[in-house]
């Protein structure tokens, strides 16, 4: 697809302006950072793929404490490696824009909390989600004892149909009473 | 047409597990199965059908969201393209006058989009406001929004002011005095004479220091001037038919500020109360939201990462906390209860004494400032006296509070509103107080027949023009706000951050960086905002200085925030404090204008000074310039004002207020409905899932029965039902021509099966669940050789030889799954279970009963060949077609060497 060219062609720029909620200047930015990023030893393969790690290492990205979440739900990578392509970048880049809806953004923050991809939430990425927010390191953690009732309140709240986990429709429906979520998740290059 | 097949299976399968997302790429696809499937009843040789002939007409009504929707999938982009590129190609059907219209729609929303690009560009400092926001939040980021709100205000105020006021004045100053004339001496009162002298005391020789001090208390050469009430000339200027009335003018433009200001504080308001309501309330609780959507993405730099972290756990803490302690209170005794609330009534107590020491140290102060003259520094230290002390009152009294309410052991959310409500009342009330000082200063506490009133109304001897005195009280408030934010800025906030940044001593240690708090900032803030109001009518200038000290304040406290703050450990949430902003906004706004109504109204203007001297109040222009007017115009005013036209004017404002009510109440029960609604379709459809999932577990069983001797193959056995119940696919057989016909049935084909199987039974999610193993090339085969296999009509026979393709075919058995290559091996025991189903299944049965599909019938048989090549399957009465085309015998042989050799 030729990404790897300094410029990209005009005709797959405005391709991804239509597919991808991002503005022109943003996709150049992230074309050019990506470039950046996949380095000389790629330049020449048709469609090059950036390992997680060098990926990571992106100021936007780096002290995210689900960034390895992101990089996984967004890599089509078939070894899972998550390694992204251009492509794969740009979705993650639409996805955390400014002006992707709430649907989108609802949806991939499920995928991204789901840590186990069986696509519902249990009590296990529960606990996975609460130790990212509050840092998983032994003095952060929360005590068993409070991870117990906060994972116990959770469910309380947002399982409707009380099978012990949270599926994506429960977890939209929690999503959409909160108007502050639309402008948190958001990463801008 | 291949790609619509590509896309739609692709996109259905690909997110196995997402429930949302196939539903609506179901609605998606269900609009050309529709047309497609009257199909059978067309007799298919003399019709063939077209599918994208018939499909686009329903897609095209959804045309001009396609790109919208198409981004809004959660889907890689791969699949984005491919869809896409089936969307492009459905283009040229429209018509010429119809894609003319698009290209023009197009081009018109390119262009608002780059409008809105450029446009964006311009809002006040939309970068820096957004990167505050990634650093620390969303509540800091409240806090500049609402401070960038309040400068544009005062900007625009100024503009008011100045296009109405300031430069007519100017003018009439320029052209020199032939076209003035003053206005009327309403009030020809002889003892008045004395109290015209206005002495500004501008003309004296100052020491050169005493400038400085004149320009931080607004006397000396700063009173006599454009910027206070006094300078300003009851002048009117009428020429050729052109009149401008000064006093008039300066009433109206104030008038109207007010009014401008409230009408964007309301509208503000507005906005933000609307954000609180679609958040219903917070009805789901507080936990799920905090922690679904607690994470800020935008954070940036690992020390705002560990912030953010240590914010939240102190959050989950606290709510932890909080639902302890309320579990703890219903279970506390009487006596303790009681305990609890004689304790809050006696700290009630203290707050209100501290309150009233406050006011009364405000008051004091206040007096005591206006009664001493001094000349230089000292007189300076008086002049700003009622400042200094609000100004540290406001730093300790809330302190104070803030300790007193930890006391009161209310929960931690209620603490925050308590403190807060606390110094909302003091700040504004402080203010009250010294305006009441000054009132009662000025009126001789409200009683003009006082000896020192009598002669002027007023206060003469101390106040010569008592409205430039309150307009340099509010300037000198308006100073001093900065000029302590800007002391504190670098006198505390600077140096503790560098103890604490550079000494690791215990006391350091124990101060930590500082926080920003974003309560009280915007307390303070609307402090000054308010002080701003007041004193706009004595200080016409004041709204632009107040926006260039807002300004100063931006970047003060951006400064302050990324050198020295750390972000709260309590946050504020961001939606329902900028409502709380806008109340407490409101609240000042109301206080100044109670301020400004009775100053207009009541009492007696200056006779020495200001466009109403020798007015008996500022109010009695507004008369007198009405009487002034045409008669015509003043019937009609009249009128407005009269009992007949405002009665009926009240009325039906009233009846328009009840329906308004009473629509907002249908609203809200409507929104109560609607709410229980969906909590009951969510149970609605739990149970559905629930029963599919029984069902499908019934299923299973059965099939495990015919299974348990060799292995079930689920693919090739839903696949094969699907084949035979599907009567598109026996349609488009009977149109060999028209190989995009076939994309479209086998799409949907996919896309129902699939879900189905979602739905149904759990196993097969895992064997599909993974998006990846749908996207390999493979699959592109197996579309393709699904093609080539259905377009098996007589004239394409020769493609059951082509290796390829039996390539393609092995590939796809092996795709899909381990279980299947078993199934192939161990087929003759398998294939009991794919008749059953077809033969059970009445859609079939009715296909093979219309004639027309009699003799495409071999073709479902065919492909069920291709994947199971059984014996016994010939051996039923259906199939008797088959074996009589003797091509079709040579393919399962075909088709089983291919397995077999795939299985070694």
């Amino acid at each position: 697809m030729g990404t790897t060219a300094s410029q990209l062609p005009k005709e797959l720029l405005s391709e991804y302006q239509e597919l991808t909620f991002l503005t022109k200047q943003e996709i150049l930015l992230a074309h050019k950072r990506f470039s950046e990023l996949a380095g000389k030893e790629d330049r020449h393969h048709p469609n090059p793929r950036v390992p997680m790690s060098k990926i990571l290492m992106l100021p936007e990205l780096k002290s995210n404490p689900f960034r390895e979440r992101i990089c996984q739900v967004f890599s089509t990578s078939d070894v899972k490696d998550g390694s992204l392509s251009f492509e794969d970048f740009l979705d993650l880049l639409s996805a955390f824009s400014d002006s992707a809806t709430l649907e989108i953004k609802s949806h991939y923050a499920f995928r991204i909390f789901d840590f186990d991809d069986d696509g519902t939430l249990d009590s296990s990425d529960l606990e996975k989600l609460v130790n990212c927010l509050t840092g998983d390191t032994d003095d952060t953690r929360l005590t068993a004892e409070e991870m117990r009732q906060l994972i116990s309140n959770i469910l309380e709240e947002s399982d409707i149909d009380k099978d012990g986990t949270v599926n994506l429709s429960e977890f939209q429906h929690v999503i959409s009473r909160s108007p502050d979520f639309v402008s948190s998740f958001k990463i801008v290059l | 047409m291949e790609l619509t097949e590509f896309g739609s299976q692709g996109s259905l399968t690909a997110h196995r597990g997402y429930h949302g997302y196939q539903q609506s790429l179901r609605a998606r696809t269900t609009l050309p199965r529709e047309a497609n499937n009257n199909s059978p009843q067309l007799p298919s040789e003399n019709g063939p059908q077209f599918g994208w002939g018939s499909t686009p007409t329903p897609e095209e009504a959804g045309d001009s969201d396609k790109n919208q929707s198409l981004r809004e999938l959660p889907l890689h982009m791969g699949l984005k393209r491919a869809v896409w590129q089936v969307q492009k190609m459905q283009v040229p059907v429209v018509s010429r006058w119809g894609s003319g219209i698009n290209k023009y729609t197009k081009a018109l929303k390119r262009f608002r989009k780059n409008a809105m690009g450029i446009l964006v560009k311009f809002v006040l400092w939309r970068k820096v406001i957004q990167k505050i926001g990634g650093h620390f939040g969303g509540g800091v980021q409240s806090y500049f929004l609402f401070l960038r709100f309040l400068i544009v205000l005062n900007f625009l105020s100024f503009l008011l002011i100045a296009a109405f006021v300031l430069i007519p004045n100017i003018v009439f100053e320029a052209q020199g005095s032939s076209v003035f004339s003053r206005t009327g001496n309403v009030t020809e009162n002889t003892n008045t004479t004395n109290c015209e002298g206005y002495d500004h005391g501008s003309d004296t020789l100052t020491p050169f220091y005493q400038y400085f001090l004149d320009l931080l208390s607004g006397t000396g050469f700063m009173e006599y001037s454009y910027l206070f009430y006094g300078f300003y000339q009851n002048t009117a200027v009428i020429s050729n038919g052109f009149s401008y009335n000064i006093p008039l003018a300066y009433l109206l433009t104030a008038a109207f500020y007010f009014l401008f200001c409230l009408v964007c504080i309301i509208v503000s308001m507005g906005s933000a109360l609307r954000v609180i309501t679609a958040a219903g309330g917070g009805a789901v609780g507080g936990y799920s939201t905090l922690v679904f959507t607690g994470w800020d993405h935008g954070l940036q730099g690992d020390r705002a990462t560990k912030l953010k972290q240590q914010n939240l756990r102190h959050q989950f803490q606290v709510e932890l906390e909080e639902e302890r302690f309320r579990l703890k209170a219903a279970s506390q005794s009487l006596g303790q209860t009681v305990g609890m609330y004689v304790l809050r009534i006696f700290l009630n107590l203290v707050v209100f004494a501290l309150l009233g020491g406050a006011f009364y140290s405000i008051f004091v102060a206040t007096r005591f400032s206006q009664s001493r003259q001094e000349e230089g520094f000292l007189g300076l230290l008086l002049e700003y006296l009622p400042s200094i002390v609000i100004t540290v009152e406001n730093f300790v009294v809330p302190f104070l509070f803030g300790k007193i309410t930890i006391l009161e052991n209310y929960t931690p959310s209620v603490t925050v509103i308590m403190a807060l409500l606390r110094a909302v009342f003091l700040r504004l009330v402080s203010l009250a107080v010294l305006l009441y000082t000054l009132w009662a200063e000025i009126t001789c506490g409200g009683k003009p027949e006082s000896a020192e009133c009598l002669p002027c109304n007023y206060n003469y001897n101390r106040y010569q023009c008592w409205e430039t005195r309150v307009g340099q009280e509010m300037y000198k408030l308006t100073l001093f706000d900065l000029l302590t934010t800007l002391a504190v800025l670098i006198l505390v906030e600077f140096p503790r951050r560098l103890a604490v940044d550079h000494c690791s001593c215990a006391l350091s240690r124990w101060l930590g960086r500082q926080e920003f708090e974003v309560p009280s900032n915007v307390l303070a803030v609307v402090y000054g905002q308010t002080v701003v109001w007041t004193g706009a009518l004595f200080c016409p200038l004041l709204p632009v200085i107040n926006t260039i000290k807002f300004i100063i304040f931006f970047y003060c406290k951006k400064v302050t925030l990324f050198q020295n703050c750390r972000p709260a450990s309590r946050t504020f949430r961001s939606t329902s404090s900028n409502f709380f902003f806008f109340v407490v906004l409101l609240l000042g706004w109301a206080l100044a204008s109670v301020t400004l109504i009775y100053s207009v109204a009541v009492i007696h203007p200056s006779y020495g000074c200001g466009p109403f001297r020798s007015l008996l109040t500022m109010w009695t222009i507004v008369p007198a310039t009405f009487y002034s007017l045409p008669n015509t115009t003043q019937e009609f005013l009249f009128y407005i004002g009269s009992q007949k036209f405002s009665i009926p004017l009240f009325l039906s404002s009233c009846v328009l207020l009840c329906f308004t009510g009473a629509l907002a109440s249908v609203y809200g029960r409507s929104v109560a409905q609607l709410k229980i609604q969906h909590k009951n379709e969510g149970r609605d459809k739990q149970f559905l899932v629930k029963q599919i999932k029984e069902m499908s577990e019934k299923q299973g069983k059965i099939q495990d029965n015919y299974g348990n001797r060799g292995n079930k193959e689920n693919l090739g056995n839903r696949e094969n039902k699907e084949n035979l119940g599907n009567p598109e696919i026996m349609g488009s057989h009977g149109s060999p021509q028209n190989p995009e016909n076939h994309g479209n049935p086998e799409g949907q084909k996919h896309g129902t099966t699939e879900s189905q199987e979602n739905h149904g039974s759990p196993e097969i999610k895992e064997n599909h669940g993974t998006p990846e193993n749908h996207w390999n090339p493979e699959e592109q085969n197996h579309g393709t050789t699904e093609k080539g296999e259905n377009r098996g009509t007589p004239e394409n026979q020769e493609n059951h030889g082509n290796p390829e393709i039996k390539e393609n075919l092995g590939t796809q058995e092996n795709h899909g799954s381990p279980e299947k290559n078993l199934g192939a091996t161990e087929n003759k025991e398998v294939h009991g279970a794919p008749e059953e189903e077809n033969h059970g299944n009445p859609e079939s049965k009715e296909n093979h009963g219309t004639p027309e599909n009699q003799e495409n019938h071999w073709n479902p048989g065919n492909e069920k060949h291709g994947r199971t090549e059984n014996k016994e399957i010939h051996g039923t009465p259906e199939d008797k077609e088959n074996h009589g085309d003797p091509e079709n015998q040579d393919n399962p042989q075909n088709h089983s060497k291919q397995s077999r050799t795939k299985d070694q």
